[in-house]
């Protein structure tokens, strides 16, 4: 299947900057630019009336319209991740070398001295718990969680691992881990309206060296 | 995440089986893919959300190579598997999809050349100066292909102030506009 649609304005799609046209709140220019967009490119109008659809059916709020598509992206994720527990996964095929897991599990002193505030002062949250036999991090938000919260793992080499949205009003959030190796993580959360915060957790910790 | 940048994830998905580029393609696209399914079974008693998932779960398992644009590939992949369920169903006979045409509320959107001015005359008389600066410059980012991540970005850079400070900053902006248009 070859593209034949031309995607030259790619960062137009997004849904904010749609309602925002649709609501006549952008500066003409531009206005103009998304509107011959919309009438150059068949594709790129079906997504334009498909967010206009949703907005109009979440009585055009904004907020409320983004938190539902956040909850159904949460939930077809769930349902890939059991799909992909059924697929062998990298731990299942790479055996690791001693020097390996004390590389994996060796904390990082940068992220745990930024881990500090948050062991002192227990603000945290978020609670993580790890299955790793059904490799899923899931992450326990409770009922007081109001607000959009962003997040990011990051392995013991500060590399981003996996980034995500929680949306406001999620009690829990499940991640896949069957692509991460063995060894300590450092998930860091970005609440929209509070500080941020990192918790250090392990995948596999039974292989962790001694 | 660029056009580029999702295909190389994509394509890593696909030669590596690396899931973490899977889940990057997934979280950068999910929601487009939904709002162009949701317009498309818009009339037509589909259930988009399911077609979607399906969709996604299709495209994990079968790690098909794609040449061009992701979000392109995918957007064909959701507007033929609709296809073959209405022609299933029997509800039609052709390669087609019923089209929409523009709903009213959004041709409403629509402006003329010539009110372009007006439009703009009308939002400047909502905002101070400061805040009108900062609306037609992200306008100008956007134009020029950053998103809106981008754009937010390069503006707080030029002024030096945070990021953080210049999202709260166009929500506000936004929020009053949308007060001040309605009256």
């Amino acid at each position: 299947m070859t593209n034949t649609d031309n995607n030259s304005y790619s960062n137009f799609y997004d849904s904010k900057l749609i309602v925002e046209f649709l609501q006549g709140l952008l500066p003409g220019d531009l206005h103009l630019k998304i509107q011959r967009q919309i009438k150059a490119s068949e594709v790129f109008r079906t997504y334009v009336e498909g967010v206009q659809i949703n907005f109009e059916k979440s009585g055009k709020n904004f907020e409320k319209m983004e938190a539902d598509v956040a909850a159904k992206k949460a939930q077809t994720w769930s349902k890939l991740q059991r799909k992909m527990e059924s697929q062998p996964t990298l731990s299942e095929k790479i055996t690791y070398t001693l020097e390996q897991l004390k590389d994996f599990f060796l904390p990082n002193p940068q992220l745990e001295l930024e881990l500090q505030p948050t062991r002192a002062a227990d603000t945290s949250q978020v609670q993580i718990s790890i299955n790793d036999t059904n490799k899923i991090l899931r992450l326990i938000l409770g009922e007081k969680n109001t607000q959009v919260v962003d997040f990011e793992i990051f392995d013991n080499k500060i590399k981003s691992i996996q980034q995500h949205k929680i949306p406001a009003g999620a009690e829990d959030f499940a991640l896949p881990t069957a692509s991460m190796h063995p060894g300590i993580y450092y998930a860091e959360f970005r609440p929209e309206e509070a500080e941020d915060y990192i918790i250090s957790f392990y995948i596999q910790k039974n292989l962790k060296p001694s | 995440m660029k056009d580029k940048d999702l295909l190389e994830a994509w394509n890593r998905y696909v030669a590596t089986g690396d899931m973490a580029a899977f889940g990057q393609v997934y979280k950068a696209l999910y929601d487009d893919t939904l709002y162009f399914a949701i317009s498309k079974c818009n009339g037509i008693q589909l259930e988009a959300t399911d077609i979607v998932a399906e969709i996604w779960e299709k495209l994990m398992v079968k790690k098909s190579h794609i040449e061009g644009n992701v979000r392109s590939y995918i957007f064909a992949v959701i507007k033929n598997t609709i296809i073959d369920i209405l022609r299933k169903n029997n509800r039609i006979v052709s390669n087609e999809i019923p089209e929409n045409t523009l709903s009213e509320s959004m041709k409403s959107a629509f402006l003329e050349e010539d009110e372009k001015k007006e439009h703009d005359l009308k939002i400047r008389r909502c905002l101070d100066e400061k805040e009108y600066i900062l609306i037609t410059q992200f306008g100008y980012l956007m134009q020029d292909g950053h998103d809106r991540q981008e754009a937010n970005k390069l503006l707080a850079e030029a002024s030096g102030k945070a990021l953080q400070t210049i999202n709260n900053k166009r929500s506000s902006i936004m929020k009053k506009l949308k007060k001040c248009i309605k009256q």
